[in-house]
Order: C-alpha cells, then structure tokens, then sequence
C-alpha cells in the first residue's frame, strides 16, 4: 500500500482528531475514544510510511515541497532520510501509549484539554522530525512547547507552576538564540531575491558561511539544542519538569522531546557549519562525558524515583552527542541507536514509575520496598527496562552505548585523545548498574509494607501500553542490524558533509 | 583456635567487605551527595537567581512607568538635551583628537 503526500497526511491526522474531541468534550467515554483512535491511526499510518521507506538510500524521501511564504525563499519542505525515519514512529507509538494510558483514569481534570494538547504535542514532534526547511523546523519546535507547558502546568504535581515556567524559560531562551541564527543564515544564504532557509538548498551554499559566521550561528544553535538535550550545564530544569509532570507527560519529555536536541544537531547542525563543528567539538566532547559521568553520580544519591530516572537520562543523553561529535560512523550509529533505545526505556521506566505512583503515592524510594512480592508482573516487567537502561547485552540499551564508546575509542581528535574520553565515559555503565540496581532493590524488593499489601498488579491496559515497548527494547538489542541498516547510508553522508577537507578553519 | 586473632581475620575476609564498604562507597556516596548539592546550590541556583534578576530589575524599572505625563515629557526634553549636546560636541569635533 502506497499513499500519497504521507508525510502532510501525518501532521494533518493529530489535527483531525481536534474537531470531534471539541465536540464531544462533555463525554469522557468519547473523548478517550476520539484521542486513543486518532493516535492509533497515526501510528498505523507512521509504519505505513516506514514500509513506503527505501531501506538503504541516503538521499531524503517520500519529499513534499511546495512554496510557502516564496518572496522570503521560506517553503513547506518535509521528507524523511534514516536517521528521521525511525524517530517519527517512535514519537506516534510513545504519543499513542501515553494517550491510551491517561484514558485509562491517571487524569480526572479537564480531559479533553488534556488529550488536545497531546494531539498538537503530536503535531510539533512529528514536524520536527520530517521538517526540512530551518523556518519550518523553528515552527514545528516551538508547537512543541506550548502544550507540554499546558500538561506540565494544568495537571502536574504540587509545584508545576514553578516547573513549567522554568522548563518553558530555559527552552525558550535557547530557541530564540537559534531564531536569531536562523534569519542569520537567511541573510547568509544568497544575494537579495535568491535566500532560502531550505536544507538542501543550503547545503549547496554552505561555502558562503566564513568561519567566523559558522562558530556563532553554530554556538546559537548549538545552544537551542544542548538545553533541549539537555546537555551540562543547561540540564537542571528537567528533574524539576519531570518531577512535576503527569505520567504521560514525563513519557512523552523524556522519549521524544529530548530526541529534538540531539536530532537537530544531526540534521542541521553538522551539515550546514562543518567549520564550526569543528570549533565546538572538543567543547562538546568534554561536556558529554561530564554529562555522563555527572549525571550518573548525582543519580544514585536520588531520593525521589522520578528524578532518579531524569538524572540518568541526562547521563544518557551525554551518550548521544558523545556518539555525535566523534564524527565516525560507529559513533553517530551509536547516537541514533541510543537515542530510540532511550524513547522505549526511559518512556518505559517513567510509565511504570508513574503506574506505581498512581496506586501507593509515594515516589520517595525510602518509602517503598517489597513490591516485588505482591506485583509479579509488574516487577518482571520493570526490572526488564532497569536491565536495559543499564546497557544489559541483549537489550537495546548495551547496543548504543557500545557503539559510541567504540567510536569514541577510534576518535583522535580532541584533546587527550579518544583513549582517555573513551574509558572516561565507560566508568558512567558501571554507575548505570549502582543507580539503577540499588534503586530496584530498595523498591521492589526487602519486606512489603502493609498499606501496599491489596494493591493490585498491572491492568489489562498497563500491560498493552508496556508490552511494546518491551518487544522493541528486546528487538533493538537482538537485531540491531535492522535499524543499522535503515540509518547507516543517511549517517554516513551527514558525517561526509560535517567532515568535508574543502572546510577548514580560517579565521581572518 | 576460635577465639584468636588470626581466626577472627580469617573469618571476616580479611576485612575486605569492611574496607570496601567505609573507604570506598562511603566516600563515593558522600563525593556524589555534595555533586547533587552543587548541582541544586550552584548551577541551579546560578539559573534560578537569573531568574530573580530579571524578576527584581524588572520590579525596579516599573518605577518609571509613573504614568504622570509631566514625567514622560521631562524625560523627553532631558533625552533630547543630551542628545543635542552629544551631537553639538560631535560637530565641533571634540570627539575626535
């Protein structure tokens, strides 16, 4: 099956779902309905635009260009290559379990704002991940903050306010800078008449970018997508946001939102200023391991599960742009690796947190123990994506991390060499397993408490929104070469682009 | 024997859980407690007093906005003074040497 202009019919679905959910908003029953539906046909659709997917190409595809504001060169430009193709069906199925979870009676106020704003949550991250064109990505970034300041504010916990404003601050600071940058490049890009904000486009006239141009437009940038990541020192408004967000909304920051970061360094970042790649690189490599390491040890001192878990995904981000800027191939596959792995775990560790939370209320680790005796399904099922964030061979964890400490091994140029950074970020597995094990024993196992006693295990539905995830988490660490394949041929064309000899640093 | 010296070293391992458990993971626990302090103290107090700056000069600057006309109109003709006497000492070159 073939369907045309897939990609627009993907931004469009979430929308179509906005007019029946206003309809029916008295009705919850409907209103869960409507919002569980139309993530499920956005889903399908997704995989359908998966299997249309030349497996193998570099090149984009399924391509929609149409002009869209022609006297500033601006154009509705999306299409999709390896590393996207992948993200857009992990965003549907994370939208769509976060969605089906929350209709299962975790939100009680003002529902039908509450799955509006996971519709157009849907329609930025989708947009974000096919947008190939800057002023049509800057859009599709900042759509997808609006509602996450909605889900975090309206149905967060008791100190949201102060979250969101605080998630929605750092956020925008960094996506104006790059807004700045952005009409930079525009004004950069051709002579009067001719500029473009197109990827492609751009691509061709990237050797009007001086070198001085391309270390503060990729400083700008750069900075957007390292608080988005987010990258030390830019990374304390997530175990505040986290903390404070409903159960789907920590799934959907965690899993997807965080990929934006590292996404748009791929896509724009590198290709565009290979100059300024190079600049910033050794100050990214060191950030990263920093960020790993950091983030590791200030997570097993955690006392609260959920920022236990934020803490460890700013360690595990660190991996991400680690696996980016050594810029082989081993890396970047590594990055792109880590990045899916860490949707399907971490959106997993946050689902069950949230499933655990919303039965004792109690998030404190202190306050837990011996779950494991009265919840059999549930604690196989979490234990599963402890295992794997921890990088456990066979899950999809061990994959991603292997291959950027593989490539960071083989990396030679920053300072002290690869063979320093290498070993330096491999220490962050071992605290992976401290955190992340001590953190198991304490809540699910030692003597159950009497109040936990008649709770009751996962529901019929907990269990559809986990199994997924789980079946992909094992997938991605026993077939890896099926996602490899599917992104290796885009990598390695970023990577020539980023690695270009005709750029070199030449300050006048 | 049970009670001598050797036994009771030999019994508990020669100590070495003991050693591990007060020099190493007592130390790293404490090393990585006072990261999560720097980490609240510090970075994010660096971006929460940000916060505050922008909050308390923000709260300063309102003071202006007096919403008397005479005020405005005062500051007007003050602004336009400096400015016709910067432009003036341009003129007569006093700027440059």
């Amino acid at each position: 099956m073939t369907i045309d202009h897939i990609l627009t019919l993907l931004l469009v679905v979430p929308a179509l779902g906005l007019l029946p959910l206003y309809v029916f908003r008295s009705d919850p029953r409907a209103v869960k309905q409507v919002a569980v539906t139309t993530t499920l046909v956005e889903l399908a659709l997704s995989l359908v635009m998966l299997a249309q997917f030349q497996v193998g190409e570099a090149g984009f595809q399924l391509v929609e260009n149409v002009a869209w504001l022609p006297s500033l060169g601006i154009r509705y430009l999306v299409g999709v290559d390896g590393i996207s193709v992948l993200l857009v069906p992990m965003t549907t199925l994370l939208t769509f379990i976060s969605v089906l979870y929350s209709s299962g009676g975790a939100i009680k106020d003002r529902l039908p704002a509450f799955m509006a704003s996971f519709l157009v949550l849907e329609i930025g991250m989708v947009g974000v991940f096919v947008s190939l064109d800057l002023f049509l990505f800057y859009v599709m970034f900042e759509l997808m903050l609006v509602p996450m300041y909605l889900i975090i504010g309206i149905w967060g916990g008791p100190r949201r306010i102060y979250s969101t404003l605080k998630f929605v601050i750092f956020t925008l600071a960094g996506s104006l800078v790059m807004l700045v940058a952005i009409v930079a490049v525009w004004l950069a890009s051709g002579d009067e008449g001719s500029r473009t904000l197109s990827l492609p486009e751009l691509l061709a006239s990237r050797g009007r970018f001086s070198t001085e141009f391309q270390f503060w437009v990729f400083l700008a940038f750069g900075l957007a997508f390292a608080i988005k990541l987010p990258m030390v020192p830019f990374h304390t408004w997530l175990p505040d946001a986290h903390v404070e967000a409903p159960t789907a909304g920590s799934i959907i920051l965690a899993g997807v939102l965080l990929k934006a970061g590292g996404y748009g360094f791929l896509r724009f970042a590198l290709p565009l200023f290979p100059v300024g790649t190079q600049l910033w690189l050794p100050v990214i490599i060191v950030l990263s391991v920093v960020a790993i390491l950091y983030g590791a040890a200030v997570s097993t001192v955690q006392k609260d599960l959920k920022k236990l878990v934020a803490y460890s995904s700013v360690a595990h981000m660190g991996f991400v742009t680690l696996g980016i800027f050594v810029l082989n191939a081993q890396g970047a596959v590594g990055a792109v690796l880590q990045m899916l792995n860490h949707g399907f775990v971490t959106g997993g560790l946050f689902l069950f947190v949230g499933i655990q939370y919303e039965r004792t209320h109690r998030r404190l680790i202190a306050d837990l123990g011996g779950l494991a005796n009265r919840w059999p399904l549930y604690t196989t099922f979490f234990g599963i994506f402890v295992l794997a964030s921890i990088g456990l061979p066979g899950l999809s964890g061990f994959v991603g991390e292997f291959l950027v400490l593989l490539g960071t091994f083989k990396f030679s140029g920053v300072p002290l060499g690869g063979l320093f950074w290498g070993p330096a970020a491999a220490l962050g597995v071992i605290l992976a397993a401290v955190y992340m094990l001590w953190m198991f024993q304490r809540v699910m196992y030692g003597p159950v408490r009497e109040a936990y006693r008649t709770l009751p295990d996962l529901s019929p539905i907990e269990v559809i929104c986990a199994v997924p995830l789980i079946v992909l988490t094992v997938l991605l660490g026993v077939f890896p070469q099926v996602a490899i394949a599917i992104i290796e041929p885009s990598l390695e064309q970023v990577l020539r682009l980023a690695t270009d000899p005709g750029f070199q640093v030449a300050f006048k | 024997r049970a009670s001598g010296p050797l036994y009771r070293v030999l019994v508990n391992k020669y100590f070495i859980d003991e050693l591990y458990d007060r020099r190493i993971v007592e130390a790293l626990r404490a090393a990585f407690g006072a990261m999560w302090a720097f980490d609240i103290h510090v970075i994010d107090g660096l971006a929460n007093r940000l916060g505050w700056l922008a909050a308390v000069g923000g709260g300063a600057l309102r003071r202006l906005q007096t919403g008397v006309v005479g005020n405005y109109a005062l500051t007007i003709v003050a602004g336009l003074l400096v400015i016709l006497v910067a432009y003036g000492g341009y003129a007569a070159g006093i700027f440059t040497r």
